[in-house]
Formats: C-alpha cells, structure tokens, sequence
C-alpha cells in the first residue's frame, strides 16, 4: 500500500518540470478538442497523436498520448451538450440529458456536471489502476499459453458481441483481424504468409497506419457523406460545477465509476458500453426515473462518470495481460511496444514503476481536463463552427504524413488508404471496427500462445478446458456466443 | 435493415464473399511450406493458423448468408431501397485523396502537394453560396497555411522526416 504510493509520489515528481506538464496540458487540450469535434474518435485522435510522437522519449510519448486519451473522452461531451451529436460514441449516452438540458437553457450547467463526472470518474478509475494492477499482475504471473489463448479470443468476441449491433458481424470483423495480423513472416519458421513477393508485406502490416486508416480515413469519409449542416449551439450560463450536484448524487458517481471501470477490465469492451451501462444502472436505481431522457442531472452524471472511469479501467488489461480493455486503449498499447514499454504479466516485476507513471500520467489528463473545463469552455465550443471543408483535408495530411511518419516508408501510406477504405465500405455494409482493431492488435498474442499449447500438451485440447483460469474463460466465450444465439433464434421465433 | 449498405440482399451476398474469402484464406494456408524436414508438426506448420482462421471465415461467412437468406424469406414486405454507400461527395473525396496520397506525395515535393490538395479540397466542398473571390481566398489561405504549418510542426517540433 505505502510503497504504490511512495512510487506514485516519485512518478509525479519525475514529471513535475515545466516540459512535461506544458505537454500534458497542449495534449490534453488536443483530446478536448477531437473529442468534441463529431467524426473525430478517441482511437483516431490517439492513432495520429501516435505517429506524432514517435521520435519524443517513451516517458514523454506515452504521457502525451495518455493525457489525449482521457481529453478525447471528456471532449466528446461538449458537442453532445450543445449539438446533441456525439463527438465521441462513448459520449453518446450523454446526448439524452445534456442535450435536453441544454434545451432548457441549462448547457452551461451541464458542461460543469460533464466535467465533475469526467473528473471523478477518472479519479475513481485511477485508484482502481494503482490497487488492482499489482495484485492482477501477480495473478497474471501464473497464466501460462492456454489462459494466454482465451483471453485474446475473448477480447475480440466480447468486442464483437458488445461493439455494434450485429454480434455476427462484430465476429466477423474481429476474425478478420486476426487474419491481417497474420499477415507477413510468422514466428516460428521466418516463413513470409501472404506476402506475394511483396517486400514491404514481409514484415507484416503496421498496426499504427491501418489503424489511421481504419479510424481516421475511414471516419473522415464517414463525416463527408452528407454536407454539414449549420452550426447551432445552445448558448450557455456559467460551467463551475455545483457541490450540491455531487453531494446530492455521490451514490451514482461511485456505482457509475465502479460500473465504468469494471467494463474498463473487460478486454475489448470501451467506453461507450461503460457510459451505457452507467447510464441504465443509474436509471434502474433512481429516485427520479421519469427525468431520465428529459434533462436528468443524473443521467448525465452516470453516463460521464463511466465513460471517464472506463479509461483507466481499460489501463489494467493492458498493463497485466497486455490484451487491450477498449480500441484507444489497443492504440496507446501499441504505441507502448513501439516505444519499447513490454506491458504483460512481467511489467510488475520488471518495470513496476511504470504503472505508477501510467497513474500519474492520468492525474495530469484530470487536471487538464478540468482546467478546460472550468476556464476555457466558451473558446473550445469555437471550434465547433470550423466548417468541415476545413478540417477535413487537414485531418486527412495529418493521417498520410503520421503514417509515414512511423518508418518513413510511403507503403504505410498506401496501408493506411487501403485500410480506410475497406474499413469505409465494411462500415456501410454494419461491421464494427472496434473487434477488427483487436483482432490485429491480439492476433500474434493468440496464434503464438494457440501453437505453443498445442505443442507442449501435444495436440491434447484438456489443458484448455481443464485448467481452471482456462475453463472459466472458454466458459465465458461459450456462454457469450450461446446466449447471443439463443437470443437472436428466440427474438426471430416470436 | 435498409440504413446505408446493411440489407438482407446485402447479407447474403455479404456471406457468399466471406465464405469465398474464407476458402482462399484456407487453401493458401495448405499451400505453405510445413517444415516437416524441420521436425514440425501441424501445430507449429505456418498456414495451421491461417487455415483454422479461414475455416471460421467460411462458417460466420456461412451463417451470414443463411440468415439473410432466411429473413429474405420471411420477410411480408420486401426491402426498400438501400441508400447508397457512396454517393458524390465521397467519391470526389476519395479521389482526392487517392491523388494526394497515392500520386502526389513522394513524387512532388510535401509543401507543394499538400497546399494543392487542401486547396483543391476546400475549393470544391466550399458552400456554393460563397462569393467566388472569398471562396478563392478561403481555398489559397487553407492550402497555403496548412502546408506551412504541418512541414515546419513536424520537421522542427516533432523532428520527423515528411515524404
């Protein structure tokens, strides 16, 4: 207890000089900014950030990205207050009160209840980061291949039964992933897997520019469909966040950062199921149900609380298993490798300072966060009125030059236009990208740890229902996709 | 089921694809090198994983079709009209894009690119309504800072080398 918290101390003292914080407030600001804007997600605002910060120190780079994870979420409330769009899908959730109570000439009170939510739910978040990734990562030191292979095939099931409306396609988005993870020299024999004599393909497929692509460039063609309409937003009163409203609904905040986190652990879930199920918990158990929808303060209260409390939640997986809680958070995952940060069961033992600066890194993001929020609110909303003529092409040279960026390669730009355009078309046709992003993220993780099993067990399938981590976790996925079709052959029979 | 490309005609067809995709996938597996002189067995072969994946693709790509297939039949009114994936707007957009990213950058230097291709963004998605010469003006400014600020951003802040 005293040493995480002696090792906090020493994480914020390493990072208390003006360089660092001045980089944590500008990145906080980024978050906020490609938060509210609608279009721009966190997992794009985090895959450019990534290319942007490649040369930076990792302790720096990986601050940065930090600090713009937990801005892009929070930012993402501000367009859902005051245009009733989401600027983020985490932030949907809080389109149904904020909007409604902006309607009533209430924006400004609802950006200061989006701030204290965002605020308390990061903090709740934070405690859960320092206290249960050493205890999971402890647990994670007794996980061999075959609880290895389960958790990165129930990363990208739960993602694709969770993150959009068709489980099918959510499955097969996810599949494809592992395929494309697949792609290039596989581990064991350096033998080149659908390369075709291409050299750059030999080396697989860079996470970093399909993400862009798939996130951004995709999103960015997304945003295009339709000419954007004029700007309307709600004038506002004042955004300080009233004590009464936290007092008054403590109950809510805490289920909701609880909620929050918890659906943060899960691997492959995401904020925007956090803010949901915050969101119906806090409904089911309110006082005031027949607010909800109409203006509730703690509607909205729930719904950001979780969303925020969701992005260190999504830390813990990462840190102790690395199998990612969310799709920003398989970004900022990759980014770590990058820098050469090893997340995995070892990171306690290792480098166990660095899930205190992870920690600490989070704390900065609040600070950020709630420094916007308070003081700047009525200069961020400008950006709202920039019209998509301009952002867009902007967007779409910071994708192509952050692609290249990476390796300096231009076959990571063309990777990036590829994959936006499939990850576009497979948008249209209803596939998730979310399960997609983790299966190319997980896909080396489970295809080493499947061989591996196989190898040492023989060709023997007991181990993995056996071993009781193992058994729990097939059960999970079993009963996952069971009771998805069960639910969709009994919703067709009646 | 008729926002954007997701129908059920779409579904089935969606399917017939992934079962395809899923055979290929599966037949390239075998046709990779095993390594048996090497003293591998099929769990460590290269294409052992492929090929399981590709299996899967083929059964989900399977059920996908089925249950189009099967609402299809079901279904008392037939499905309206889906709205198109692309339409106008995005294919000027890819366009673009494609030129700028997959023709420009590399060939001409980054500056030069980068200031026609936000130009000639903000030129045609510009509201039509616009005075020409504001329109010009907002077209030259956007391009031209752009260009500025992203080369020196990332060539002196960020230290990374531009194409």
């Amino acid at each position: 207890m005293f040493e995480g918290l002696i090792s906090f101390w020493h994480s914020i003292v390493h990072f208390s000089t003006p360089e660092v914080i001045f980089y944590a407030l500008l990145s906080s600001l980024v978050g906020v900014v490609m938060g509210a804007l609608p279009g721009l997600t966190a997992t794009m605002s985090l895959a450019l950030m990534t290319t942007l910060t490649i040369k930076l120190p990792h302790d720096q780079a990986l601050l940065i990205l930090v600090c713009t994870y937990v801005g892009a979420i929070y930012g993402g409330s501000r367009s859902a207050i005051l245009l009733n769009i989401p600027g983020t899908p985490a932030s949907a959730a809080s389109c149904l009160d904020g909007y409604a109570l902006a309607r009533q000439g209430l924006a400004g009170r609802a950006m200061g209840i989006a701030t204290s939510g965002s605020v308390l739910g990061t903090l709740i978040g934070m405690v859960f980061l320092a206290g249960f990734t050493p205890i999971l990562g402890s647990m994670a030191l007794k996980f061999g291949a075959y609880e290895f292979f389960w958790l990165a095939l129930f990363g990208v099931i739960i993602a694709g039964t969770l993150t959009g409306d068709d489980p099918l396609k959510g499955w097969i988005a996810g599949v494809a992933g592992l395929l494309i993870a697949g792609i290039g020299q596989e581990p064991q024999y350096a033998y080149e897997r659908f390369s075709y004599g291409v050299r750059d393909l030999a080396g697989g497929i860079q996470l970093v520019p399909a993400l862009v692509g798939a996130f951004g460039f995709a999103e960015l063609l997304t945003a295009m469909k339709e000419r954007q309409a004029p700007v309307k937003i709600s004038p506002f009163d004042t955004v300080i966040p009233r004590l009464k409203d936290i007092t008054r609904y403590w109950r809510t905040i805490l289920r909701s950062g609880l909620i929050g986190t918890g659906v943060g652990i899960v691997p492959g879930v995401g904020e925007d199921v956090a803010a949901w199920s915050s969101y119906a918990a806090a409904k089911r158990a309110s006082k005031e149900k027949e607010l909800y929808g109409k203006g509730s303060i703690e509607g909205l209260m729930a719904a950001e609380t979780g969303d925020n409390a969701c992005v260190p939640g999504a830390m813990i997986p990462v840190l102790t298993l690395a199998i990612p809680g969310s799709a920003p958070a398989a970004v900022l995952m990759a980014a770590m490798i990058i820098h050469g940060v090893k997340p995995g069961p070892l990171i306690m033992v290792e480098n166990p300072q660095f899930v205190y600066d992870i920690v600490a890194m989070m704390l900065f993001a609040t600070i950020g966060i709630l420094i916007y929020g308070l003081v700047l609110t009525k200069a961020l909303v400008q950006v709202l009125r920039v019209p998509q003529h301009f952002i867009v092409p902007i967007i779409f040279v910071l994708c192509a030059v952050g692609s290249f960026a990476i390796s300096g390669r231009l076959f990571d730009v063309y990777v990036m236009l590829v994959f936006g355009l499939i990850g576009f078309l497979l948008r249209g046709f209803g596939y998730p990208m979310a399960p997609l992003v983790l299966g190319v993220v997980l896909g080396d993780l489970l295809e080493k740890n499947l061989r591996r099993a196989l190898l040492l067990s023989d060709g023997d399938l007991a181990p993995f229902f056996t071993r009781p981590i193992s058994a729990v976790v097939a059960a999970m996925i079993f009963g996952t996709v069971g009771w998805k079709i069960w639910s969709v052959t009994r919703s067709n029979k009646s | 089921m008729d926002e954007g490309g997701k129908t059920t005609r779409s579904d089935i067809w969606g399917g017939v694809g992934w079962v395809s995709f899923g055979l290929v996938i599966l037949v390239e597996a075998l046709r990779m090198d095993r390594f048996t002189s090497m003293g591998a067995t099929i769990y460590t072969m290269p294409g052992f994983v492929p090929g399981m994946i590709g299996v899967v693709v083929m059964v989900l790509g399977s059920v996908l079709t089925l249950r189009g297939w099967r609402r299809l039949k079901d279904a008392t009114s037939p499905d309206g009209p889906p709205e198109p994936i692309l339409n106008g707007r995005i294919a000027i957009t890819i366009l673009l894009t494609l030129v700028y990213a997959g023709g420009l950058i590399g060939r001409v230097p980054f500056w030069l690119a980068t200031a026609l291709f936000v130009g000639a963004f903000t030129w045609l998605f510009a509201p039509t309504d616009q005075a020409v010469q504001r329109r010009l003006i907002g077209c030259i400014l956007a391009g031209v800072l752009t260009s500025a600020v992203v080369s020196i951003v990332f060539q002196e802040v960020f230290l990374v080398r531009l194409p």
